[in-house]
């Protein structure tokens, strides 16, 4: 007998498959009514008979692997595949073999299918059960990031996830697996979502941050600018100072990433202002207007906080007049970087203590 | 009949304390408990068309629902928070009655330094149910939380937790079963700009009635994430656990991997991000259905637009499950567009995906005589796939028409076209929900 080496197992099943195609061809021929065998009725009882007992057997195979798998529907396929088989069996006994070698046929394609549906059945349930799995510690980690935010979007997208995944919840119950896995899918996406919103826009405290780093670049812009202001500037400038004012108004909606891609408007347009007066220098003189615009307020401030008695804001006073101080100091020496940054702490506590004068 | 009254009983139980008590702004109060509740009518449908034994046959559920809800919470800075949430439905398929409880000790009104939970999920399904598996369940949970460390560098955390689930009747696909776990985790603060994450976990599940598949899992999980406000991001979650059965002889032991990845960096005008989702499953002794595995499924996309407007999404999606000799085995690739709007009064998303999958020892097109033969031949693999083209369809959107009443709308279609058409299958989901908050 010539033996033939098969370079893989794909290459040998389509190659038993073809000879067990031509096999099944010459079975087929042999049982077809009118037949010239047909007259043996001996021989196609005991072929007949052989097929359906590897019927039993692949039937008892596949029950082992669909009670492994706890699928509903493969047991439903098996169970009809079994009452096909037990249909042949009455066939055979009543002498028609013809007809039970056909339902026989039909049994073990269902027990097939029943297997095949067992064990996709359990791959999914494995991965459906660590999608849930996962869906709830993520749920948890947002639940407890957006105590923290007021965003209301990102609230009601974390609820709308939540309803998602009971209903995902319950198809994973009914053993439903590639449902469950279709429904956590925008249950998931919603927590992606509610993830964006309250990461991507940094939450509340990144976002301050984004604030005051927008407002230290537009302050930056303004000190730049300054006396060499052009049209094309001050349109930017003002453009700068109007989706900052936005981005407190989305903010105040609760929609901080609006609030964030609003800022980073601001930002660009800060950014162009100063390109349109030839780069990032900073003009003496606008820093001397920046001194004394705090001069000019903390007259006020300094009526508000003697009348007040906190002495917290007595306290921010005086530092934020003695970096006023180095701010002209530092101008002085033409150090207008530094003096830059110490006028702008000097105005910043200069508002934290007219805040706590009022 | 008397099931139904109950419940609407029990739903204007519900809603009464809602608009009688005193409902501060529901979200944002701070200085007081606040209170809201909800009103809200669905209609959920799932029809499955499939290939069973040698037909096709269409499952469809259709449930149409009434749900109330009440929520409440404690002062935001409260030493002693707490919250609670109740829900009830009754459907056309089934009743569900939710509740869920907690409460926090925070010491100086912002940080928890202790916390327990409590919740419990109920659900009868109607005599005429059209779901396969109709046993009422009960199903409760207990879990309590210390925080020994909360400091400026480090937050750590141990958690134990119980829970059950019990069946009225319990069979052989609706086993009754009990879940204890033990965890710690170690954590970076709060607001860090790299958030992190470590923990480790002990979980044991028994099933009174079949003791055998008892298992025990021990885990350890990380998770780290970077990302600045120009749009360059890195997360990475990766856990792995050893799965230990009662009775390995019935499943065996087996160690699982699961990683997440998710990255994005400005181009362009937009972003590329990257998603990946591996899973591994390595068993002591491999059998007929517990074959080692590694899914990876891994999408590249290119996202661009104005957050204030429309963001679009295009572009691949790949997915391969190796599976060695095993007929699962398969690689899958798609392409996937979308887009998203964030509006503050309507939000959408809408998906598209078309793609095919291949399975490496996938079957031809024969006839059912020709399978039926090739069992004798190659009897060791009973289940065979085929490869086929799919689409997969997904909106969901959200319209706040007041600021009290919402419209919520998810639906989703998923056909598959085989190249053996006898294992053409069809999935759709479609759901609308009206909800009301007074």
């Amino acid at each position: 007998m010539e033996h033939r080496e098969y370079t893989t197992k794909r290459q040998w099943r389509t190659t038993a498959a073809f000879q067990t195609f031509l096999l099944s061809v010459a079975l087929a021929a042999f049982l077809l009514p009118g037949s010239p065998v047909i007259g043996q009725t001996g021989d196609r009882e005991s072929v007949v008979r052989n097929y359906v007992d590897v019927t039993a057997e692949i039937l008892n195979e596949a029950t082992d692997v669909v009670r492994e798998s706890e699928s509903p529907r493969a047991r439903v396929v098996l169970k009809k595949a079994v009452e096909l088989h037990q249909h042949s069996l009455r066939l055979l006994d009543k002498q028609r073999f013809f007809q039970a070698r056909q339902i026989s046929g039909r049994a073990r394609s269902g027990a097939q299918h029943a297997v095949k549906l067992a064990r996709e059945s359990f791959g999914l349930e494995e991965q459906a059960r660590t999608r849930l799995e996962r869906f709830r510690e993520f749920h948890d980690q947002l639940a407890e990031r957006i105590q923290e935010s007021d965003d209301r979007q990102a609230q009601h997208f974390l609820r709308e996830a939540q309803r998602q995944a009971l209903k995902a919840h319950e198809q994973f119950r009914q053993h439903n697996y590639d449902l469950v896995l279709s429904l956590i899918e925008p249950a998931e996406a919603l927590l992606k979502r509610v993830a964006r919103l309250l990461f991507e826009g940094g939450g509340e405290q990144r976002l301050e941050n984004d604030f005051e780093r927008t407002r230290e670049l537009i302050d930056r812009a303004i000190a730049v600018v300054g006396g060499q202001s052009t049209a094309g500037s001050a349109d930017f400038l003002a453009r700068a100072e109007e989706a900052f004012v936005r981005a407190r108004e989305f903010q105040a909606q609760r929609a901080p990433l609006r609030a964030l891609h609003a800022l980073q408007l601001a930002r660009r347009l800060a950014g162009q202002a100063i390109t349109q007066v030839g780069g990032d220098t900073i003009d003496a003189d606008a820093v001397r207007q920046q001194i004394e615009r705090w001069d000019q307020r903390a007259e006020t401030v300094a009526e508000a906080v003697r009348e007040s008695a906190a002495n917290r804001a007595q306290r921010l006073y005086r530092q934020a007049a003695d970096h006023r101080d180095r701010a002209q100091r530092l101008l002085d020496a033409d150090d207008l970087d530094a003096a830059l940054r110490q006028i702008k702490i000097a105005h910043e506590l200069l508002n934290e203590a007219g805040e706590l004068a009022r | 009949m008397i099931r139904f009254w109950h419940s609407i009983w029990l739903v204007g139980l519900l809603i009464w304390p809602a608009t009688a008590l005193p409902s501060g702004p529901s979200l944002t109060g701070e200085e007081r408990a606040a209170w809201s509740s909800f009103l809200s009518a669905g209609y959920d449908t799932y029809i499955q068309t499939f290939p069973l034994a040698t037909s096709d046959t269409t499952e469809t559920i259709a449930d149409f629902s009434l749900a109330a809800g009440l929520t409440g919470r404690s002062a935001r800075h409260a030493r002693h928070g707490w919250s609670l949430r109740t829900e009830l439905s009754a459907g056309s398929e089934l009743y569900r009655e939710q509740f869920a409880g907690a409460y926090r000790f925070r010491p100086d009104g912002e940080t928890t330094r202790l916390r327990f939970d409590t919740s419990w999920l109920g659900r009868q399904y109607r005599s005429a149910s059209e779901y396969g598996l109709t046993s009422d369940t009960h199903e409760a949970k207990v879990g309590a939380r210390w925080y020994p460390t909360v400091s400026n560098t480090l937050r750590s955390e141990l958690r134990v937790g119980a829970g059950g689930v019990r069946y009225a009747t319990p069979s052989t696909l609706e086993l009754d079963h009990d879940d204890v776990s033990f965890s710690g985790r170690l954590r970076s603060p709060r607001f860090a700009e790299r958030p992190w994450e470590f923990g480790v976990r002990a979980t044991r599940r028994s099933y009174p009635d079949s003791a055998q598949i008892d298992r025990r899992i021990y885990g350890v999980n990380t998770d780290l994430s970077f990302g600045d406000l120009e749009g360059t991001a890195l997360r990475v979650y990766h856990r792995s656990d050893r799965r230990i059965i009662a009775e390995s002889t019935v499943r065996p032991d087996a160690w699982n991997h699961w990683t997440d990845l998710y990255g994005s960096a400005p181009a362009g005008t937009g972003r590329l991000v990257l998603e990946s989702q591996n899973e591994i499953w390595s068993y002591d002794q491999q059998q007929s259905v517990y074959v080692d595995s590694w899914r990876c499924d891994t999408s590249l996309a290119y996202r661009w637009g104005d957050i204030l407007g429309a963001v679009w999404r295009v572009g691949l999606a790949v997915e391969n499950l190796a599976a060695g000799d095993s007929p699962e085995t398969y690689t899958q690739a798609g392409l996937r567009g979308g887009v998203e709007t964030y509006g503050l009064q309507f939000s959408a998303s809408l998906t598209l995906e078309y793609g095919r999958r291949q399975y490496a020892h996938a079957v031809s097109s024969i006839g059912l005589d020709e399978q039926d033969s090739a069992f004798d031949a190659a009897s060791e693999d009973l289940a065979s796939y085929s490869d086929f083209n799919y689409v997969e369809i997904w909106l969901m959107a959200s319209w706040f028409a007041t600021e009290t009443l919402s419209l919520e709308v998810l639906a989703n279609y998923q056909p598959e076209s085989h190249t053996e058409p006898s294992d053409d299958t069809s999935m759709a989901f479609g759901s609308f929900r009206l909800a009301w908050r007074p």
